[in-house]
């Protein structure tokens, strides 16, 4: 056996991604970070994307800004994806390695539920929003009739 | 009490008795109730997480508190001026830097008033989520740093210039000029957006602030980004004393 044939499988080997997660659970609005290696492959380009496992529309820009990375090739090479769960539901997050020369490579999907939230609620606000104004309106009135009595501007 | 604490006092009194400050303050918790009201209850306005209606709210609140010191800053020389009123402050034993200073600090209580009235919209947004007194010290210390800087600039555009109309033009210019730049969403990515973003002391402090209150950052990791509030605040101040006699005439530009 000589050596040609000891390294050609690692040669000839397809190139793989693996996930550091399987499956996620989150918030609403909560910024997630997945590590992806991508392994025996030349250059070429990462790219993360996001599916709704529920028919949901998917905007991958409100996802996160960064959805593409450069790999240079290599026996493993580690990418973090970070990005912000904006969509209640249940969604895949998978990375697709575009090399220079041959087929696309997916990796596998990483399953995230993203519980909704009430963010706000109007019982403290509308009180505020009225108060503060109100207050400040009597204050200005006050302060310019006392202005006025007292013979000033 | 020295004599800049006489003149801040007198213009203070000025503004806030039977002044604008008052009216002006009033119109911003208009403004700052519309904005509450929505982030609460418009699902447009939904906002993912409670810290980013916060940072929204610090922003509006640093942006138009801002904008208030500037206008009632470039008022307070040109203004004296139209009004005819300059020649009587400068008859008064107060030296010019007394007064430039004095000015100043009473254009900054406007600053100030904005704060406080900020606050229990900060309260009612951040509830939960500890965000209302990190975002209301974060405002005190970047939006007085800020608020310092170009109000001094406006101050110096008011000494430059004889008509209040030419000052105010100019500060408001100068605001639109640095805001325009925070509009752009993608700016802080690239390298030249770094820049403009660094060099700009509203976008860096609007960016630091919002790193803290979004991002979760601590208060030292983007310090940096605090570097251009603080030189135009020295620089602004520095300037006034510097230039106080010069600056502090019945004409402008004269010698």
């Amino acid at each position: 056996m000589n050596l040609l044939s000891l390294i050609a499988p690692l040669l000839l080997a397809d190139p793989t991604i693996t996930m550091d997660h399987d499956q996620l659970t989150a918030q609403i609005g909560q910024t997630l970070t997945v590590e992806s290696v991508v392994n025996n492959s030349g250059p070429g380009v990462a790219h993360l994307n996001v599916v709704s496992l529920d028919g949901v529309y998917v905007d991958l820009e409100d996802w996160s800004q960064d959805v593409t990375q450069p790999v240079s090739g290599g026996s493993q090479s580690s990418l973090d994806w970070d990005f912000q769960a904006v969509n209640p539901g249940h969604f895949a997050v998978y990375v697709v390695l575009i090399p220079k020369n041959g087929a696309l490579v997916a990796g596998p999907p990483v399953h995230i539920t993203v519980a909704p939230r009430q963010t706000l609620d109007t019982g403290g606000a509308v009180p505020v929003a009225i108060v503060v104004p109100t207050l400040l309106a009597v204050a200005t009135l006050i302060g310019r009739a006392a202005s006025k009595g007292s013979g000033g501007f | 009490m020295t004599s800049w604490n006489v003149v801040a006092t007198q213009e203070s009194r000025d503004l806030w008795i039977g002044g604008r400050g008052p009216v002006l303050i009033f119109g911003y918790s208009i403004l700052l109730s519309a904005i509450t009201y929505l982030a609460a209850t418009n699902r447009a306005m939904n906002f993912l997480e409670q810290r980013e209606a916060v940072n929204l709210m610090v922003q509006v609140a640093l942006a138009v508190g801002v904008l208030l010191t500037v206008a009632i800053s470039a008022d307070t020389i040109s203004g004296e001026r139209e009004r005819g009123t300059l020649e009587a402050l400068l008859l008064t034993p107060a030296p010019r830097r007394a007064i430039v200073i004095g000015k100043l600090a009473a254009a900054a209580t406007i600053w100030l008033a904005c704060l406080i009235v900020a606050i229990p919209y900060l309260w009612v947004l951040g509830r939960g989520v500890s965000g209302a007194g990190q975002a209301a010290v974060l405002t005190l210390v970047v939006g007085t740093l800020v608020a310092v800087g170009l109000g001094g600039l406006g101050m110096i555009f008011s000494a430059w210039s004889n008509s209040n109309r030419t000052s105010l033009a100019s500060g408001l210019l100068l605001l639109l000029v640095l805001f325009a730049p925070t509009q752009l969403p993608a700016l802080p990515k690239t390298g030249f957006g770094q820049l403009l973003t660094r060099i700009n002391p509203i976008g860096s402090a609007l960016h630091y602030i919002s790193q803290v209150l979004v991002a979760r950052r601590s208060w030292t990791q983007d310090l940096d980004y605090l570097i251009s509030p603080l030189v135009i605040a020295v620089a602004a101040v520095g300037a006034l004393l510097i230039a106080a006699p010069r600056l502090v005439r019945l004409t402008a530009g004269t010698r």
